[in-house]
């Protein structure tokens, strides 16, 4: 099955937004190796080129080491992943405390939401 | 770079109908490329130029650096938008001819997706549905060593199923050291494998860009972008 993508914004863009929360996430974990740009483009449905467009763009992170013998792998620096970790929940933070603003609640209402929504 | 096929003011007419108005232009290697326009504004004439079954009425054609001709038509893989083969053909016997007419065929390539895909050699192609006809093509077309494949409507007939089927099967044989030009108008299943489209539009070339600058630019997806160039001016003009 390929992947999906809002076909209106850059490919490339998304899959190094999709890699990168894939690692972040853990389901790609520190020191693993990755699959070639052909299988990846063929996992993701989406032209090689463009897919070793994202990858190069991971390698000049740091997200993605390339090694001479044995292909690309996950970086093994887990300082640089929780960093990433942590950037990537900042993100959906300020989103998400720009609705509860425009919504007129206050920063203790919005932190109470997400309380009680973590209790549900 | 050297360009793999360079394309300079093509014309062609059928008789007093000009179809194709001074084409130009040049594809790298290593490339996907979409040919898109309306029904009837030349893709097909176009394709068929490439595969040097006509011959254009001005203008050059290049391709990996040899004018057109039977040197070029050795090296590209050409899938028409009809059948070629006769019906009553049993699939094996349409493989074995058309495996020994071209040089560059590989036959244990194309025997592994006939298993893969779980084709009845012994089987006539009269018994094939139209999806599974277009796949069996599509198959012995990507099976030669061909430095320039060209696929004219590979999806018309076939279910989205087995389009997900054609694509991966493109991007899997898909090789460094060749072009692939497929001409379609459903961009909606192909947009996302393609490099690069050519659009042309009343016989002329409309543009020839980079897919994911075309996101970048306008925003919008190919198919979208493809759509605009063409809307109808439904409410403009002379309404009185």
């Amino acid at each position: 099955m390929s992947w999906n993508f809002d076909e209106t914004r850059p490919i490339f863009q998304q899959i190094v937004e999709r890699i990168t929360m894939d690692i972040v996430s853990g389901k790609y974990k520190a020191g693993d190796k990755l699959p070639s740009v052909r299988e990846f483009a063929i996992e993701a449905g989406v032209n090689p080129n463009t897919m070793q467009k994202a990858l190069s763009s991971l390698e000049d992170s740091g997200l993605i080491i390339t090694h001479r013998n044995s292909g690309r792998m996950v970086t093994e620096d887990t300082k640089l992943i929780t960093k990433l970790r942590k950037n990537s929940a900042q993100e959906a933070a300020k989103s998400y405390l720009e609705f509860t603003k425009a919504a007129g609640l206050t920063l203790n209402e919005a932190i109470e939401i997400l309380k009680e929504a973590d209790n549900k | 770079m050297s360009y793999n096929v360079v394309a300079d003011n093509l014309v062609k007419k059928y008789g007093s109908k000009l179809v194709l108005d001074k084409i130009s232009f040049k594809i790298k290697s290593g490339r996907i490329v979409g040919l898109v326009s309306p029904n009837g504004s030349g893709k097909t004439t176009l394709i068929k130029l490439m595969a040097d079954f006509l011959t254009a009425d001005e203008g050059t054609l290049t391709i990996a650096g040899k004018k057109i001709g039977p040197e070029t038509k050795a090296i590209t893989s050409y899938l028409p938008d009809h059948d070629i083969f006769s019906k009553n053909c049993k699939l094996s016997d349409t493989i074995k001819f058309y495996g020994s007419y071209y040089k560059d065929f590989n036959e244990e390539k194309c025997q592994n997706y006939i298993k893969r895909f779980k084709f009845d050699t012994n089987a006539k192609l009269t018994s094939l549905s139209k999806g599974q006809t277009e796949i069996l093509f599509l198959i012995l077309t990507l099976s030669r060593d061909a430095k320039l494949f060209l696929l004219d409507e590979p999806l018309a007939s076939v279910d989205p199923i087995n389009r997900e089927v054609i694509i991966t099967t493109i991007l899997k044989e898909f090789k460094e050291d060749s072009t692939i030009i497929i001409s379609t108008h459903l961009l909606n299943d192909v947009e996302m494998i393609l490099d690069e489209v050519i659009m042309l539009k009343d016989s002329t070339l409309l543009c020839h860009k980079s897919v994911e600058e075309i996101r970048e630019e306008t925003g919008k997806s190919l198919n979208d972008f493809f759509k605009d160039s063409f809307r109808i001016d439904w409410f403009g003009g002379d309404n009185k």
